[in-house]
């Protein structure tokens, strides 16, 4: 690919909503401000991991004065929704599966009277037996978490295999157990992870109004408006032109802001009562009710040849999707088209089954299913590139996949920069400099990790203002700078400087359809509609411009507030006069752009992390951190890094301090107190380095790096720990006790 | 939940007529770090809040005769920048340098720690280590006690109705002493699943004439390891006394399982935590680095 | 019942009534109208409730807004200077911010401002470990806050050097 020089993209550049945020002026949801005197709305939540309601009775709630309204199942249509398994209750009146499931709702002049309106909510349960783990859940007697799973309404990805398994799926190419068989040497062993919370610093908040003519306006902190739309016009039993969404700016996401939580609640309420509704999750309930990471269980196997190649692999994950399929189901799908690692395996079968329990259910966390398999994934490089005698460097160099592998779903990989990720990492460590004999329990690991992103329909406009300024209309939620990123695409297909272009967020009423921030693909989808709606606005200028200039468009270009012929700067008009000219024939010009889904493009990093092991707490210090990403083209290298940097922190996290603990099926960490972030002093510096091969896809070459970053450190920590103390940690948080446990269960096996 | 009544008394006497006249319905108020999150969470902790930070004589430190007398006001954020105390006693300071975050100490009490009664408070094993002595007032008067007789178990303290602490006072270390602290968790805003603090007395050879080590986090008070002093005195700082009081602290200590930690780490972690607060003690009181590199700080 | 408070808010007399019950936060927010102190967690755990009370880092989330009678409360409402052609005149801290890239959600960025304007007072060259320790009480979710130690160690650049020419918004 040839060097080019841009103008916009490529260079960093402030974001366009900093100078709202170092001032305090962004508005969050819980800022919004409403139309009209505001109520707070509680919501009513399980207490009982598995019950079935008999019945629900609010008239000493509804007697509280200041309560002015209430809201159960009974005044909702009663239909199951899910964006891929139709099978959640959104205020339950059959049965609730986890403690925190939604019941009831109440909107009162204050959020006290609120909450004491909801614990006056009597509601008659028929307390039924839990199950807390999944592999439990998938075996015989378990209690049956959702008896009408035959009856579910399918939309995507889900296939139900009866009992609690709500999806069970298998992809295999070769013959892995023949390949066992011919393998100089055949590995096994099960890894395990915990739930991981995204512990996003802004709880989930929405305001939600009603006007008279029958319209729902929804201000929620979501990272897409479009599907949050859909999914509060299904329950409330209303057309989706009959609801607004619109997004305040997001405190923070990472796939957990992505699914309906209480804003058709609060809608409801608004309606009821004839004012705003808001309201907010307290720490405590985002914990309980917010959808986290699966928990994963991996048994792995791995048959390898003489001369060091991967050449037979069986992955089976048993993955716990807590009481509702969200993005359980979708993990079964996609999990065997990223597993292989960023390897090419010649007999691979992975599957996996999704197992329902009475806990909070999984959704999407950055990368869903990427740092749970890569855990496994890469523990196993390593270890047995030691038992075998191997360099773990060539190891992985060895079977890392080529340009154009085939996924186990059939998709060809374009633009893998395998390689050169690994190298650069290899770099920015220094890891071949061992001349020294490491320090007594400190280690160096390696992890290398792979993400595949593909990209979802949108929809943009752009608009030109009368002096050539233009304006990007579009609903793609600015959750990690995108808006900033559309802003120099566009600039850069205008030939105007970034700061001429405004990003215009709408809402779901006047926005054309738009993915969502989910999935590392906001810019890939809707950078490719914004380049399309540009380069149709220069078509469109271009046109006007015949006459003038006397060349075709093919010979034009744009500059400096002109169009010119090329290579003749002399001969140009200027695009003032274009805009004058085609209101007065045509009228405005806009451009327009959209896209379908694409296919997936893998993304590469590798991870070097040191640490030190205190032998006698078990401790892990993290002393240094190297992190290198396939970004394709950085259209903002600042943010970008920034992702890279964000994601590695919460690698970090989950592999030393985060896991949702339960005691019979309640979250007992529901707090920043026990539910561990690393801290600014729990974490070192963290150097990062972007690899910048353009991609074939994406625009200017950009591939989605939003989730790539988080998939590979816990398994780069896990094998650190393992050269700074000897022990090979396979379950995730990797804990103190953990460690002194593993230590104390060596030394009494007679190890060193 | 209900409504409170707020008051901020000028003196002493007013604030202790305000928590006497309720008959148990008001809390003292200092730092607000418990009382206020206790409110927060939705909890009645009291109908009538005494804020008692407008009252001169309980704010401040005092040294005298090589001692402190802390004023109930006194907070963890002034504690870790009182240089000559740091020097003296860095175990009280280390120790308060890890109660939550810097927002947090720059208004939680020592009095307050101590008052909250929890046994994975930090401040407390040290306090205990040094041999803090509590100052009460309340309608019956004023006493002075011991702080091992302060607790009687988690969230309880002997305070009476109506009485309140008004300072904390530590005797002056003695001669050839060294005291320290340590914990175990992350590095911030954590509370202990293990912490232990020591004070040691070292005659002229060098041996120990006197140990102090406080446990908390394992039992329901933080309590003291009872006859340390006994096995050590005369002994100096060996493999053979280190392993004695690391069996001595893990005897001694009556941790539960929680979402912090299980039982069985923190009885371990007793022993080290013993060890490596005694072999920096011994450091602070020699004025040498802690003697053996796994027991630095 | 309701209390008269009177205090001082970013360099303002403010007279009103409040509920004893009242947090800080809550009268910041609701009876101020001043929504850059944000609400994370309500106990006293994230600080992004952050604020300053006589110039000291606090968790306005764990104080009653009777216990700020009589004391000054600044929020990060007061950083930046008037607004001159129509943007506001960052502090050097918060120009330090935007330059390093220290904000990417921007929801703990308050609570950071407040803890990083309260050491730059105190210390005016920290080193990394000192920025650490003096952010250890705000947390990050975004960042893995090397970007926002880096932003704080600029700025102590910027009011080193930055007075004698001052800085354009």
């Amino acid at each position: 690919m040839t060097e080019q020089t841009y103008r916009s993209v490529g260079r960093s550049v402030q974001r366009l909503d900093v100078v709202a945020k170092v001032t305090g002026s962004a508005i969050f949801a819980e800022d919004q401000q409403p139309q009209g005197r505001l109520l707070h709305g509680a919501v009513l939540r399980s207490p009982h991991p598995h019950a079935r309601i008999k019945g629900i009775d609010t008239r000493r709630a509804a007697a509280l004065p200041g309560v002015r309204a209430i809201v159960t199942g009974q005044d909702l249509p009663q239909v199951h929704y899910g964006q891929y398994i139709k099978d959640e209750e959104y205020l339950s009146w059959d049965k609730v599966r986890f403690v925190g499931d939604r019941i009831a709702a109440v909107a009162a002049d204050t959020v006290e009277l609120a909450r004491e309106a909801v614990g006056l909510i009597e509601v008659e349960y028929e307390v039924l037996p839990t199950v807390t783990d999944a592999r439990m859940a998938l075996g015989a007697g378990a209690p049956v978490v959702h008896e009408g799973l035959g009856d579910y309404r399918v939309v995507h990805a889900a296939a139900p295999a009866g009992g609690n398994c709500a999806s069970h799926n298998a992809l295999s190419r070769g013959d892995p157990e023949a390949g066992f068989a011919q393998a100089a040497r055949v590995f096994e062993q099960v890894y395990t992870t915990e739930m991981v919370h995204h512990a996003y610093l802004e709880p989930h908040a929405c305001l939600a109004e009603y006007d008279p003519d029958g319209n729902y306006v929804v201000h929620s902190t979501t990272q897409g408006i479009f599907p949050l739309r859909n999914m509060i016009a299904e329950v409330l039993g209303v057309s989706q032109n009959r609801v607004r969404v619109h997004a305040t700016e997001v405190g923070g996401g990472f796939g957990g802001k992505i699914q309906l939580q209480d804003e058709a609640a609060a809608a409801a309420l608004a309606r009821m009562a004839g004012r705003p509704v808001r309201i907010v999750m307290t720490r405590e309930e985002d914990f309980l009710c917010g959808n986290p990471r699966s928990a994963f269980h991996m048994t792995v196997k791995t048959g390898v040849s003489a001369d060091g190649r991967l050449v037979a692999r069986t992955m089976d994950v048993v993955l716990d999707s807590g009481a509702y399929g969200l993005g359980g189901v979708l993990m079964a799908w996609s999990i065997p088209q990223f597993a292989e690692g960023p390897y090419a395996i010649p007999h691979l079968r992975i599957t996996v089954d999704c197992a329902y329990t009475n806990k909070p259910p999984c959704s999407s966390f950055r990368a869903p299913g990427g740092p749970q398999t890569n855990f496994a994934i890469e523990c196993e490089m390593d270890r047995i590139a030691e038992a075998m005698g191997w360099d773990a460097v060539d190891f992985r160099r060895k079977n890392l996949m080529p340009e154009a592998h085939t996924t186990l779903a059939g998709v060809s990989l374009k633009s893998v920069v395998a390689q050169e990720t690994l190298d650069a990492v290899l770099a920015l460590s220094g890891y071949d400099d061992k001349a020294a004999q490491p320090a007594p329990w400190r280690g160096r690991g390696l992890a290398m990790g792979n993400w595949n992103v593909g990209g979802m329909p949108s929809g943009v406009a752009i608009k030109l203002n009368d002096d050539g300024s233009a304006t990007l209309l579009t609903g793609v939620v600015d959750l990690t700078g995108v808006h900033t990123a559309l802003a120099q695409v566009v600039a850069e297909v205008l030939a105007l400087p970034p700061e001429r272009v405004t990003v215009k967020a709408l809402d779901t009423e006047s926005a054309p359809h738009s993915t969502s921030s989910v999935g590392s693909q906001a810019l890939k989808s809707t950078g490719t509609a914004s380049i399309q709606a540009a380069e149709h606005v220069r078509e469109q200028l271009f046109e006007l411009a015949v006459e003038d200039l006397d060349v075709t468009p093919a010979h034009m270009e744009l500059a400096d507030d002109t169009v010119r012929v090329s290579d003749e700067p002399g001969r140009a008009v200027a695009v003032t006069a274009l805009l004058a000219r085609a209101m007065a024939r045509r009228g405005p010009i806009v451009g327009q752009g959209g896209t379908g889904a694409f296919s997936r493009m893998p993304s590469f990093c590798a991870d070097v992390a040191d640490v030190a092991v205190d032998p006698e707490t078990g401790q892990v210090r993290v002393l240094r951190f190297c992190a290198a990403q396939d970004t394709g083209l950085a259209i903002n290298p600042v943010a970008v890094d920034g992702q890279v940097q964000g994601g590695v922190a919460q690698g970090i996290g989950m592999a030393l301090s985060e896991g949702m603990l339960y005691r019979d099926g309640r979250v007992a960490n529901a707090g920043f107190l026990d539910y561990k972030l690393p801290s600014s002093l729990d974490l070192p510096p963290l150097e990062t380095v972007l690899v910048e091969k353009p991609a074939v896809e994406g625009p200017f070459g950009a591939k989605g790096i939003g989730e790539p970053p988080v998939v590979p450190p816990p398994a780069a920590i896990a094998n650190a720990i393992y050269h700074a103390a000897g022990v090979r940690m396979t379950s995730l948080p990797i804990t103190p006790e953990k460690v002194r446990r593993a230590l104390r269960e060596r030394e009494q096996a007679g190890g060193e | 939940m209900h409504e409170i009544a707020y008051h901020a008394p000028e003196t002493l006497a007013e604030a202790m007529r305000l928590l006497a006249e309720s008959g148990g319905a008001a809390q003292p108020l200092a730092g607000g770090t418990d009382l206020v999150l206790q409110l927060e969470r939705g909890a009645d902790p009291a109908r009538v809040a005494v804020d008692l930070k407008r009252i001169p004589e309980l704010q401040g430190t005092r040294s005298h005769g090589g001692g402190w007398r802390f004023g109930a006001l006194v907070r963890m954020a002034e504690l870790e920048r009182d240089a000559a105390l740091r020097a003296a006693c860095p175990a009280l300071v280390a120790a308060a340098g890890f109660v939550g975050g810097p927002p947090i100490r720059n208004r939680a009490t020592l009095a307050g720690n101590i008052c909250n009664a929890s046994p994975a408070a930090d401040t407390s094993p040290a306090l205990l280590a040094l041999g803090a002595t509590v100052d009460c007032a309340g309608p019956g008067g004023t006493r002075t006690l011991p702080l091992g007789d302060f607790w009687q178990g988690p969230g309880q303290t002997v305070l009476t109705p109506g009485e309140l602490v008004t300072g904390i006072s530590l005797p002056a270390p003695p001669g050839r002493s060294g005291n320290a602290f340590a914990r175990l968790t992350r590095s911030a805003m954590d509370i202990a699943l293990i912490n232990a603090a020591a004070q040691v007395t070292l005659d002229e050879r060098g041996h120990f004439s006197d140990a102090r080590l406080a446990l908390g986090a394992c039992g329901p008070t933080v309590f003291l390891v009872a006859g340390l002093t006994e096995a050590l005195a005369g002994h100096p700082w060996n493999e053979e006394t280190r392993a004695a009081a690391m069996g001595m602290a893990r005897d001694a200590a009556r941790p539960i399982d929680d979402v912090r930690a299980s039982a069985d780490y923190r009885r371990d972690m007793a022993g080290v935590l013993a060890a490596r607060c005694l072999a920096q003690a011994i450091g602070h009181a020699t004025g040498e680095p802690a003697a053996g590199k796994r027991d630095r700080p | 019942m309701k209390t008269p408070l009177t205090l001082t808010i970013n360099g303002e007399t403010v007279e009103a009534l409040v509920e004893p019950r009242t947090t800080l936060l809550t009268f910041l927010r609701e009876q101020c109208g001043l929504t850059g102190p944000k609400r994370g967690c309500e106990e006293g755990e994230c600080g992004c409730c952050a604020v300053l009370l006589d110039g000291e880092l606090v968790d306005s989330c764990l104080i009653l807004a009777l216990e700020a009678q009589g004391h000054a409360v600044s929020t990060v409402e007061a950083l930046a200077g008037p607004t001159t052609g129509g943007q506001p005149a960052l502090s050097p801290l918060q120009q330090a911010f935007v330059e390093a890239g220290a904000a990417q959600c921007g929801f703990c960025t308050p609570g950071m401002l407040m803890a990083a304007t309260t050491l730059l007072e105190q210390d005016s060259t920290p080193d990394e470990l000192t920025v650490r320790r003096a952010l250890s009480g705000n947390l990050c979710r975004c960042t893995g806050y090397d970007r926002i130690v880096r932003a704080v160690q600029l700025a102590a650049e910027l009011r080193h050097g930055g007075t004698q020419q001052g800085r354009t918004p």
